[in-house]
């Protein structure tokens, strides 16, 4: 068994384990990059509770407002940041991931494993069985310990650069999310009698309304703190 | 198996209006900042073609009397270019200065990613403020521009240094 032997299989499991996000993230580079998308630099992807907030509130007013490019965006966002959550999780999960997936997957360990157990199985070893039998263990013991540390290095590394990714395709979408949002709220007459109602006038934004957000807003309380750093992108 | 969203035409002509308004936009503020850029002592005599390759977040900010600025402790990295009116400069409750039009603040706190040293409140009546951000990772792109920027920095300080020690001067 080599290094390059051991890279080599895990390399193979990451690629399918991976195989959705590479897609993922194919199509929307693709998209994004294609239609000349705007990139922004300010960190939107912050503001994606306050915007799923707003469209929530709003759909309350008028279940209409959601619809077309809108919904559709919409949902795209919601798509990409449950998997943008699943690869956070893959971070507190890599022991997990190793044992459930890699594991029982890997012909190697499976042909260890049986072995192991075909042994523990039998009720009265001899000395030689029960030689090889504590050979076996330590020997699947030593190269569990060694494919660990490769394949945690590894994963880590691929899904970080997932997080990454995906974290700038959603800033983009996030971006043009933010812009829909006000231009269907505009379109929505109840919607615009509420925003009248809060003197936000004609010209209602995120900008103008997290400023009233804040107004109406416990202060100090840790969404008080999160509006204020959604402000600050909008200032 | 994740359920990618597909568009259609009219959802691709839908981002496409919007991304000409983005642009139109960022264009319009972009020919105001390189009108202006050698009046702002940070960013002068860097190629304008680099400038906007490192310059991002561009606005105009109006503000009313009493208005916050930065507040000190703050981390932000927007540097503030003022084109009208006047704001004070408090370090704790403390009003250490007054700054005025053509009169840049923030850059230092932007550059050296520190957290503001200083709250800055609008003291006019109105004022208006070009704001900007520095786009660090293509300074690789664009080394002349980095090493401009220093300079002007370097010059800046200076400059503050020169005031700072002519006060002492005074004062001893």
């Amino acid at each position: 068994m080599t290094t390059k032997m051991i890279e080599d299989e895990i390399a193979q499991f990451n690629d399918r384990f991976f195989d959705e996000y590479f897609e993922l993230v194919d199509i929307n580079i693709d998209f994004i990059e294609s239609h000349k998308l705007y990139q922004p630099k300010q960190n939107y992807f912050l503001t994606y509770d306050f915007l799923m907030t707003t469209i929530k509130h709003f759909t309350n007013l008028d279940f209409r407002f959601i619809n077309g490019t809108f919904e559709k965006l919409n949902r795209d966002v919601i798509i990409i940041h449950k998997q943008y959550l699943k690869l956070l999780e893959n971070e507190k999960n890599i022991s997990k991931i190793f044992q459930e997936y890699f594991l029982k997957n890997s012909p190697l360990f499976q042909e260890m494993f049986k072995g192991l157990m075909e042994l523990q199985k039998s009720v009265a070893l001899s000395e030689y069985e029960q030689e090889t039998k504590e050979i076996l263990n330590e020997h699947y013991r030593e190269m569990k310990a060694i494919y660990y540390e490769y394949f945690t290095a590894d994963i880590l590394l691929i899904n970080k650069d997932f997080i990454a990714t995906l974290k700038s395709i959603l800033n983009t979408k996030i971006y043009y999310l933010d812009k829909l949002l006000w231009m269907y709220a505009k379109e929505s007459e109840i919607i615009s009698h509420f925003l009248r109602t809060l003197k936000l006038g004609e010209h209602a934004s995120s900008k103008k309304y997290i400023n009233y957000r804040l107004k109406v807003t416990l202060p100090y309380s840790d969404n008080y703190k999160y509006l204020q750093k959604c402000a600050r992108i909008y200032k | 198996m994740i359920h990618n969203v597909v568009y259609d035409e009219e959802d691709i002509d839908t981002f496409l209006e919007l991304t000409r308004k983005i642009d139109n936009t960022e264009s319009k503020i972009m020919k105001k900042l390189l009108s202006v850029q050698n009046r702002i002592s940070l960013i002068a005599n860097i190629d304008p073609q680099e400038l906007k390759a490192i310059i991002y977040d561009l606005k105009f900010i109006k503000y009313d009397k009493k208005d916050l600025v930065v507040d000190q402790g703050d981390i932000s990295n927007a540097i503030y270019f003022i084109l009208s009116g006047e704001f004070s400069v408090f370090v704790g409750s403390h009003k250490v200065g007054i700054l005025k039009a053509r009169d840049t603040f923030g850059e230092s706190a932007a550059i050296f990613q520190e957290k503001r040293n200083a709250t800055v409140i609008c003291s006019s009546e109105q004022a208006t403020l070009l704001s900007f951000c520095i786009d660090e990772e293509n300074m690789d792109f664009c080394a002349p521009a980095l090493a401009t920027l220093y300079k002007n920095l370097a010059h800046q300080i200076n400059h503050k240094l020169e005031g700072v020690n002519k006060t002492l001067i005074q004062i001893t």
